[in-house]
């Protein structure tokens, strides 16, 4: 395959990703181009979402590029090309996060909600913080404590929180790229979701439960 | 997850439903019977709020954006890469 760069004046600048991909299969070289423009910044999002740090995305997005090169004539279309795209990018970095060795575990429990033996919560009354949320959710610090709680999930719940809360991904179709049941799928997330909410609390001087 | 709530919800159940009621997808029936309880219980309606706000902050989260300058060097990598490697 010859790879010449592509200028913004490329015959593929008006065609769709299931367009391109197929003459990727067809053996278009520029198509290829074409594609990874497209596409390549939404591979980086998801994989800094991941993985918390750009380095490692960009890895991923050269591993996931190099899959769609070498398995293109693997994807059927059964799912759209972003899903196919999405699922890559999923599994490499999930591997990578699998891989890594945890420096702080956290004890997730301590952040979820507990209750009494009779059903009601346990620290009473709970209380309502999300206004001081509201006002704060452009703040800096905010937004890096978002971070560092997402980077605390165990990688399959933090696998489901960013195809759900970033890609907007439906749960069966999380649970297609990721092999998971839609039961599976929504009480990760459901869990996620609550130690999120937990670690916001305790930054807010909450109780969490 | 809890698939139904006994008339006389009682918190536990009612945070099991939160993901599905943020959503609209909880059967109608038991709809109804978590609003109710909410309707009565101030720390389930503060947990909602807490709730839904989290959702809401993280879905608003920015990361950084990818340099140009990274996309046309990936792509000059992957070219490189792709001249050893071939469609499998």
């Amino acid at each position: 395959m010859a790879h010449e760069e592509l200028t913004q004046s490329s015959p593929h600048a008006e065609a769709t990703e299931q367009e391109l991909v197929q003459r990727v299969q067809a053996g278009d070289a520029t198509a290829f181009d074409a594609l990874f423009r497209q596409c390549c910044s939404k591979v980086f999002h998801q994989a800094t979402r991941f993985l918390g740090n750009a380095a490692e995305a960009e890895e991923v997005v050269q591993e996931v590029f190099l899959a769609v090169y070498e398995k293109a004539h693997t994807f059927r279309g059964d799912a759209t090309f972003t899903t196919w795209l999405f699922r890559l990018t999923a599994n490499a970095s999930l591997s990578r996060l699998r891989r890594r060795k945890r420096s702080k575990e956290v004890a997730m429990e301590e952040y979820l909600p507990q209750f009494r033996p009779d059903g009601h919560h346990l620290v009473r009354p709970v209380v309502d913080w999300s206004a001081n949320l509201e006002e704060r959710l452009a703040d800096a610090q905010l937004q890096q404590l978002l971070r560092q709680a997402i980077e605390l999930l165990q990688p399959l719940d933090k696998a489901v929180l960013v195809l759900s809360d970033f890609e907007d991904l439906s749960n069966k179709e999380i649970g297609e790229a990721l092999g998971l049941t839609v039961p599976a799928v929504k009480a990760r997330l459901h869990r996620a979701r609550l130690f999120l909410r937990g670690q916001l609390a305790v930054a807010f001087g909450y109780s969490p439960a | 997850m809890a698939e139904s709530v006994p008339s006389r919800a009682m918190c536990e159940q009612a945070t099991a439903l939160l993901l599905d009621y943020v959503t609209s997808a909880l059967d109608p029936a038991i709809t109804l019977v978590l609003e109710k309880h909410l309707s009565r219980c101030d720390d389930c309606v503060a947990f909602l709020q807490t709730y839904k706000e989290t959702i809401r902050a993280t879905r608003t989260l920015r990361y950084d954006e990818m340099p140009e300058e990274l996309q046309h060097r990936l792509l000059h990598t992957l070219h490189a890469k792709m001249r050893g490697a071939h469609p499998q």
